[in-house]
């Protein structure tokens, strides 16, 4: 067992090198932090006019957080997040099949299940902590204009909800990356599940309840501090419980990856044609 | 050098003309199009708003002849086939004509370089402007044909219903037609080729050009909350279009933001908007495609 | 020999689908060099892949130094595979993509250093370790190639036309460095087309013709096994004419030619032995004066031409 943490862990890491400040990723970049450009640039905006410029009054903090949990919720959860694990993790392995260098890998002294493990992790914690930091930097920047923006962070719900964020974008990114790893290594043509798994999660809320459950995206609204409106239309079904959330996200990640490792033992190397 | 027998000759019989040497380039992809039943299925589905229109203009200049028939059509009175009536088609058009070049798009320029074929097509007297072009009219002509084509023809049937009277009253709906599809057809059609530069895997540049599209949107709708600015919708493609063919179709020249209903913005600006990533497409192609890259 | 020191191919066939890849391979590899010989689609990088476990047979099974491919921690210890494929990831540069591969292996970082730039040395990359791959020419991608399945000291050596884009001075460099493995006790598989080459370095041959094994063993031996194809030996001499009409004295001389130059003769044989016993009695008798006698056929270009080649025609 040793044994197979320490490979999965040096797959992580030799992973990871060709991840961090890799040029093909420049729009996983962009989605990332192109809001937190945006937001710094609304900051300076809003400390530049006074009160009276911005009709009378500098925006409360529950409006900020309203206005954070649309942008997160509509902006990064459904979009950022989701199109980026889908184009990272999708290429995790296929894209090895089209470059022609999954063999590299294959033919090291480690078991395949754990080439999978290794791969997922790396592509989690490269997803993970680009989002995370982008989460942070937009949380903060959110605030920042707020005069009672200090007071909101250190004694009142600041940190409890930044945290809720935290877990919620690393949560996100460990889901989907186990969805998206498989339908790269069981799927030629990923685009297609990754629209099917698009549209299930970004409209999951007309759904039934019991179809609900069958979401990523429910549980990771049940860890959110703040839900947003979903309009007339929308399917009212009760969080699930926290602990239960994170288990289930979890879980479900594990299972899936457990079957990316199981399709990657009978992966042949013939890299026929796309 | 000494040669035995000199049997070899140059061809010396005439050439192809050189301005159309680049059409080579489509033969074979509209072969791989029209030999793809889902392509063509996509294709068949795609000219469905078309026949819609076609219906719903017969009938409005036919409701009498309904009503002859024991059809009461009266409510179609409602419907004015005027600029109103083409801007709503185009609209669903860009989102369908979009779909199909995210089909066929991304399967041009990526095997190519996947498969390092560059230095085969450039080792010829070939530029690289001419294999682009050679690759863009596959998709303009796709797209044409369920977008401006179609439309023209819709256009003539009206004219040749309702008289010539009408056309003169609506004669702005013509060019807007024409130049507003391919504005919007080049816009994509660089947008996918430029992404099947980049990606060089068919299906993740597929992906990306859905991301771009639906995540841009996104985008431009947070700004607009976050910064309380309508500038926002100048990053959303549709929107952006949707303010050209407004300008050219009602000649609105300012455009009213959905989220801001007290606020307008010059509808130039999608104009300049889609200009601005036209060429930020070109540059992208004008870097990626090339015969040999050098590593140091 | 023991089944730990052999490869082992016991009925395997692979198909694609419906095209066949090979067909009813039994082979038990010893150590040394072994070399496969056939055309283009023979099946010998099929067979390569299905030896290093990049593949699955679709009928039979396969032990390399009696480990399945099944356990991979045990089986690519063993094993280093220098592959036809001339891809690398992105952004490496040799040293990175070698040291990655240690590490896989679970080398400790200065053990993984250390080997990294015993292979690089080994293969004369040492100079261009830092740069990336994708920056290099053929030859130095193929050096690279063969770096990374020399550097964790495999047991088996399997290595897809390893002389490709090399340099002559490189080419010989390298064949020395595999008679060095194989006088060790290694397994060294090479698939060539380059028949002198495999001739020089070669042990053993397979030769494989539509995924089939139509050959297999050492050089010699194969080409005496071939009935149905005489033996060819060319005699120089002053009076060929003389050694020519004395030949057919035996009935497993088939055929006589006499070189265009006037000082030799080819003669096809059904018996060499007894051939060899006949000439000196006819050069004795004669006087004839002899430059030289060899075999003309026994290498692997003949003999692929006659089990392989198109019309069956000999070498000369």
């Amino acid at each position: 067992m040793n044994l197979w943490i320490t490979q999965a862990l040096t797959v992580m890491r030799v992973e990871l090198k060709r991840y961090v400040l890799a040029r093909r990723w420049i729009g996983v970049y962009l989605a990332a932090y192109a809001p937190v450009a945006m937001l710094l640039f609304a900051a300076v905006q809003m400390a530049a006019r006074s009160e009276r410029s911005m009709g009378g009054r500098m925006p409360s903090i529950p409006d900020l957080s309203e206005v954070y949990a649309f942008f997160y919720q509509t902006f990064m959860l459904r979009l950022a997040i989701f199109f980026s694990c889908a184009l990272v993790f999708s290429q995790l392995f296929r894209g090895e099949v089209l470059e022609k260098t999954l063999h590299f890998y294959l033919l090291s002294p480690v078991r395949r299940e754990v080439i999978a493990i290794g791969k997922f992790l790396a592509g989690t914690v490269a997803m993970a902590l680009i989002f995370s930091t982008s989460t942070i930097l937009t949380n903060l920047l959110m605030y920042a204009a707020a005069t009672s923006g200090p007071a909101f962070f250190f004694e009142g719900n600041g940190i409890p909800y930044l945290l809720r964020y935290l877990i919620v974008t690393v949560l996100a990114c460990t889901a989907y990356g186990g969805v998206f790893t498989l339908t790269g290594l069981r799927f030629r043509n990923p685009v297609i599940p990754a629209i099917i798994v698009g549209l299930w999660e970004a409209f999951y809320f007309f759904l039934p309840e019991t179809l609900q459950k069958l979401t990523i995206m429910h549980y990771l609204q049940s860890l959110l501090p703040l839900i947003i409106d979903r309009g007339p239309f929308s399917v009212v079904v009760d969080a699930s419980s926290a602990v239960f959330s994170v288990l289930v996200l979890i879980g479900v990640a594990a299972l899936l990856v457990w079957a990316s490792g199981k399709l990657l033992c009978r992966t042949e190397v013939t890299y026929s044609s796309d | 050098m000494a040669v035995y027998k000199r049997t070899y000759t140059r061809y010396s019989g005439p050439l192809t003309s050189e301005r159309w040497r680049c059409m080579i380039i489509p033969r074979y992809a509209f072969q791989t199009v029209l030999a793809s039943r889902f392509y063509t299925g996509a294709f068949v589905l795609a000219l469905v708003p078309h026949l819609i229109a076609l219906l719903l203009i017969y009938f409005r200049s036919h409701i009498d002849a309904l009503g002859g028939l024991g059809i009461d059509a009266r409510g179609l009175q409602i419907i004015s086939i005027n600029g109103g009536f083409f801007i709503n088609l185009f609209i669903v058009e860009t989102f369908v004509s979009f779909f199909l070049v995210a089909l066929l798009g991304p399967g041009l320029i990526a095997p190519d370089l996947a498969n390092n074929a560059m230095p085969l097509y450039l080792s010829r007297p070939f530029s690289r402007a001419e294999y682009v072009i050679g690759k863009m009219s596959v998709l303009l002509t796709v797209t044409s044909l369920i977008t401006w084509v179609p439309g023209l023809l819709l256009f003539s049937i009206q004219t040749a219903l309702a008289g010539l009277s009408w056309s003169w009253d609506n004669f702005r709906i013509l060019p807007a037609i024409l130049l507003g599809s391919l504005l919007w057809l080049l816009t994509i059609s660089l947008i996918a080729l430029a992404l099947s530069a980049w990606v060089k895997w068919r299906p993740v540049a597929a992906a990306a050009l859905f991301g771009i599209f639906f995540v841009s949107a996104g985008f431009g709708t947070v700004t607009n909350a976050l910064l309380l600015t309508r500038w926002g919708t100048l990053l959303n493609l549709a929107s952006a279009m949707g303010m050209v063919w407004r300008w050219l179709f009602l000649n609105e020249m300012q455009y009213r933001v959905a989220t801001f209903p007290f606020e307008t913005m010059p509808s130039w600006t999608g104009l300049v908007s889609l200009v601005f990533v036209c060429g930020l497409a070109l540059v992208l192609l004008a870097w990626k495609i090339r015969p040999a890259q050098v590593v140091r | 020999m023991q089944s730990d020191r052999l490869i082992v191919f016991d009925n395997v066939s692979k198909f694609y689908g419906e095209v066949l890849g090979i067909n009813r391979i039994t082979l038990s590899i010893a150590p040394g060099v072994t070399s496969l010989v056939g055309p283009n689609g023979a099946g010998k990088t099929t067979l390569m892949n299905l030896m290093t476990g990049l593949l699955r047979p679709t009928k039979g099974a396969i032990r390399v130094l009696d480990i399945p491919p099944s356990d991979p921690e045990r089986f690519y210890r063993n094993i280093g595979y220098c592959s036809q494929f001339d891809a690398f990831p992105k952004g490496l540069s040799g040293y990175h993509m070698i040291h990655s591969m240690m590490s896989l292996h679970g080398f400790s970082g200065s053990e993984a250093e250390s080997r990294t730039w015993n292979a690089l040395e080994r293969v004369g990359m040492t100079d261009a370790a830092h740069r990336r791959v994708a920056g290099y020419s053929k030859g130095m991608r193929q050096r690279i190639r063969l770096a990374l399945a020399l550097a964790h000291d495999p047991k088996v050596l399997v290595l897809d036309e390893p002389l490709n884009g090399l340099d002559p001075m490189a080419r010989a460099e390298v064949i020395d460095l595999f008679r060095k493995f194989a006088d060790s006790g290694m397994h060294v598989i090479i698939s060539s087309h380059i028949m002198h080459e495999v001739d020089i370095v070669s042990d053993s041959v397979i030769m494989l013709s539509g995924g089939y094994v139509v050959a297999e063993g050492n050089i010699q031996g194969v080409r005496h096994e071939m009935e149905d194809h005489p033996i060819q030996i060319l005699v120089r001499c002053d009076r060929p004419a003389v050694v020519a009409s004395n030949v057919f004295q035996q009935d497993s001389v088939v055929e006589v030619k006499i070189h265009t130059d006037g000082r030799g003769l080819l003669v096809s044989t059904r018996n060499p032995d007894q051939f060899y016993d006949l000439l000196n009695r006819i050069v004795l008798e004669n006087r004839i004066a002899v430059e030289g006698v060899s075999p003309a056929d026994e290498n692997v270009h003949a003999v692929y031409q006659y089990l392989v080649g198109s019309n069956g025609a000999g070498p000369l």
